[in-house]
């Protein structure tokens, strides 16, 4: 009983080099790597991989740590993405547990939904209030997720091997 | 058998006291020349005379190398210690170098404006963000730094404004980021206008002048200023120069394209201007 409960602390424990790593490539190493203006999001990578073999609870908690990093990492106060990545982890959490399978494609898919959403989030401001061009926008919403899912596979297979230490 | 061995010996030995007499005896007769024997045996001898002293040519090649091939590594070591050494001190005098000369830009600027208190900060860090143009320096308000303070580089060219504060770092919106508006003047024609940052612009590292009374008049290369309107921005702190004039057919979205005199991609210090005085 006691092992078990040290498995899970353990296991949670795994979760916080997890999103530090990210936090770092996405923070201090890509945000200087732009590719036509756009930079990387790494972390809600991790929240998808997280809430995908962590399941609802572990998706939420970690979700809401990953969304504080995130707006720290945009320099913005954490409210934004902090709420968001909290109801990615939450809604990707909850499904995993009820019916999604936990390969690489539905990973990527997940991912790719999450970004898209991220980039809208980020970009609602420009659009409804700065009138930024309806385009403009999309193209680098596009681009900015097709660089962060170049990350999507190494984010998968972390993910999945800090979620096997929980098994074994 | 034995008998056969010792005459054959004695044969010999006495050919050779022949030999030696013989010769003994025509050295003595040519006055110390060498005689006919000897130069049949020098003729028969030299071959492989110089092929012996071809091969201990070689062999003392290889002993000299042998002996100082460790001198020679200690002295490769040695150089290649001194390379790294030197190449170490050049990138010192090159760090020492850009910093003299920043420090030199910074002095000249503030004897110009000697009004100005600065607070110098490094930049930690970019914002991952691909919607806006922010970065946090090292300084905060326990520093003296405030909401509002415009932050320049050291050659006094603007660079943004602090839109947030804690106790230890500060948050710089650069000029070109979509929520930025600075009152700015042409240097040149002296009209009045407001930079302000357009997110495809920023994308490309550059902001828009709008709203100049005659755009007409604007050249590209034209130097754009701060205006010195309103509390926050010193006067004639340059944002940049007129890249492009672009005039919509309406007429009404004429505005220019400014590029920033600073080289945002290279910065790595930053001066917070803490106090000046518009009216000096």
């Amino acid at each position: 009983m006691r092992k078990a409960k040290y498995k899970k602390i353990w296991n949670v424990l795994l979760y916080i080099p997890l999103l530090l790593l990210v936090y770092i490539l996405q923070g201090m190493v890509f945000s200087m790597l732009p590719i036509f203006g756009a930079k990387p999001l790494i972390i809600p990578l991790a929240v998808v991989g997280i809430a995908l073999f962590g399941g609802y609870f572990r998706g939420g908690v970690f979700g809401l740590f990953a969304g504080i990093l995130c707006d720290l990492s945009f320099n913005q106060p954490p409210i934004q993405f902090t709420v968001f990545l909290t109801i990615v982890g939450l809604l990707i959490g909850l499904a995993a547990d009820m019916v999604l399978a936990k390969g690489f494609p539905t990973y990527f898919l997940c991912c790719l939904l999450t970004l898209l959403l991220s980039a809208f989030v980020q970009s609602f401001s420009l659009l409804f209030y700065y009138n930024c061009g309806f385009m403009t926008c999309l193209t680098t919403a596009l681009i900015q997720a097709g660089y962060s899912l170049l990350f999507s596979l190494p984010v998968y297979l972390l993910s999945r091997s800090v979620s096997r230490v929980r098994r074994t | 058998m034995k008998k056969g061995y010792v005459k054959k010996g004695i044969y010999v030995l006495l050919a050779a006291v022949a030999i030696a007499l013989i010769s003994a005896l025509s050295i003595y007769s040519a006055g110390h020349s060498t005689d006919a024997a000897s130069d049949g045996i020098n003729t028969l001898m030299r071959p492989i005379k110089s092929a012996v002293s071809a091969i201990a040519d070689q062999l003392e090649h290889v002993y000299a190398y042998m002996y100082k091939y460790d001198s020679v590594v200690a002295e490769n070591e040695q150089l290649k210690s001194q390379i790294a050494q030197l190449q170490e001190d050049s990138r010192e005098y090159e760090e020492v170098n850009a910093e003299n000369d920043r420090l030199r830009a910074l002095l000249d600027f503030s004897t110009r404006h000697s009004d100005f208190q600065y607070q110098s900060a490094t930049i930690l860090s970019w914002s991952a963000s691909s919607w806006s143009s922010s970065f946090t320096i090292s300084r905060g308000s326990t520093s003296g730094i405030e909401l509002d303070q415009c932050v320049i580089n050291e050659n006094g060219y603007l660079i943004g404004k602090i839109t947030e504060v804690s106790a230890t770092t500060s948050t710089v919106t650069t000029f070109l980021d979509t929520t930025s508006s600075i009152g700015a003047s042409e240097s040149e024609t002296g009209d009045v206008g407001i930079v302000s940052g357009d997110f495809s612009l920023m994308k490309n590292g550059a902001a828009k002048l709008q709203y100049l009374a005659d755009i007409g008049s604007a050249v590209t290369g034209d130097t754009v200023v701060t205006s010195g309107k309103g509390t926050i921005y010193p006067r004639d702190l340059v944002l940049g120069t007129i890249s492009q004039i672009v005039i919509s057919e309406s007429g009404t979205e004429n505005y220019a394209v400014v590029t920033p005199a600073a080289d945002f991609t290279s910065l790595s210090d930053v001066y917070v201007i803490t106090s000046f005085d518009n009216n000096n």
